[in-house]
């Protein structure tokens, strides 16, 4: 079973992933940026969800520093984001985000083949 | 008594909403995901509040943007709506914020009797 970390600081959407993600996934979950960094690099993940609005550090400055890891640097990483406006999906890729998942999650399947085209090509 | 237009298209995003929660995690998800909406939502708004009387406006950015993700979630969409407003006019219009956030106080008294009545019993969810 392959190794899915959850950076999300709402209780109530890393209850959902969880809800939707551990019949098929072990599922590590990290509240804060900080925490995320300080623990990903030990975690085993094979994969990482993003919150973009965390407190503190933010998605995209978690981001930045997981890049700068050697230990993390090749995780596929995709944005979770509550903003859905038009060029977002560009302006995370650009960003370095590998893929980009809106909240709320209404389609479970556009989570799924996110998550299942980045393993994908991870394991490629 | 019949219904407003909106209050029937919000009555039917809650119960969608539910319905969708209900398929991704049964009743345990919708019953744990309504617990924590009726505890955290108050908190939120009580806590932008706060810190909108502190003139601290990345609190508040903070806060209802988690309310826009955890309405939306549950189908509170009036709740989500003016919670996004209020998300936007931390940076675009702060004037606006307090009336925003006495509104938003407002609906979660309407929401909340809504959600509890949809709330799955703990048997239900066994």
């Amino acid at each position: 079973m392959k190794t899915i970390a959850v950076v999300e600081d709402n209780a109530d959407n890393r209850l959902l992933l969880r809800a939707l993600l551990d019949e098929r996934f072990r599922i590590v979950e990290f509240e804060t940026g900080a925490d995320a960094i300080a623990g990903l690099a030990h975690a085993g993940a094979e994969l990482v969800l993003l919150d973009i609005s965390l407190p503190g550090m933010d998605g995209l400055e978690v981001l930045t520093r997981l890049r700068e890891d050697a230990r993390t640097f090749p995780l596929p990483i995709v944005a979770l984001t509550a903003h859905a406006m038009a060029g977002d999906r560009e302006t995370y890729l650009r960003a370095g985000f590998d893929d980009y998942v809106t909240k709320p999650i209404v389609d479970e399947t556009v989570l799924f083949d996110a998550i299942d085209r980045q393993l994908g090509k991870s394991a490629a | 008594m019949p219904t407003s237009p909106s209050a029937d298209a919000s009555a039917v995003a809650l119960d969608r909403a539910l319905e969708r929660l209900r398929r991704f995690g049964g009743d345990a998800l919708l019953r744990d995901m309504i617990d924590l909406f009726l505890e955290h939502a108050p908190k939120r708004i009580a806590a932008s509040r706060q810190a909108l009387a502190s003139n601290d406006l990345a609190p508040v950015r903070l806060s209802v943007h988690s309310l826009v993700s955890s309405c939306a979630q549950l189908g509170a969409e009036q709740m989500r709506r003016l919670s996004a407003e209020a998300e936007q006019a931390v940076s675009s219009n702060p004037g606006a914020l307090a009336g925003l956030l006495e509104a938003l106080e407002r609906e979660f008294v309407v929401v909340r009797p809504l959600l509890a009545a949809a709330r799955p019993t703990d048997q239900d969810a066994s």
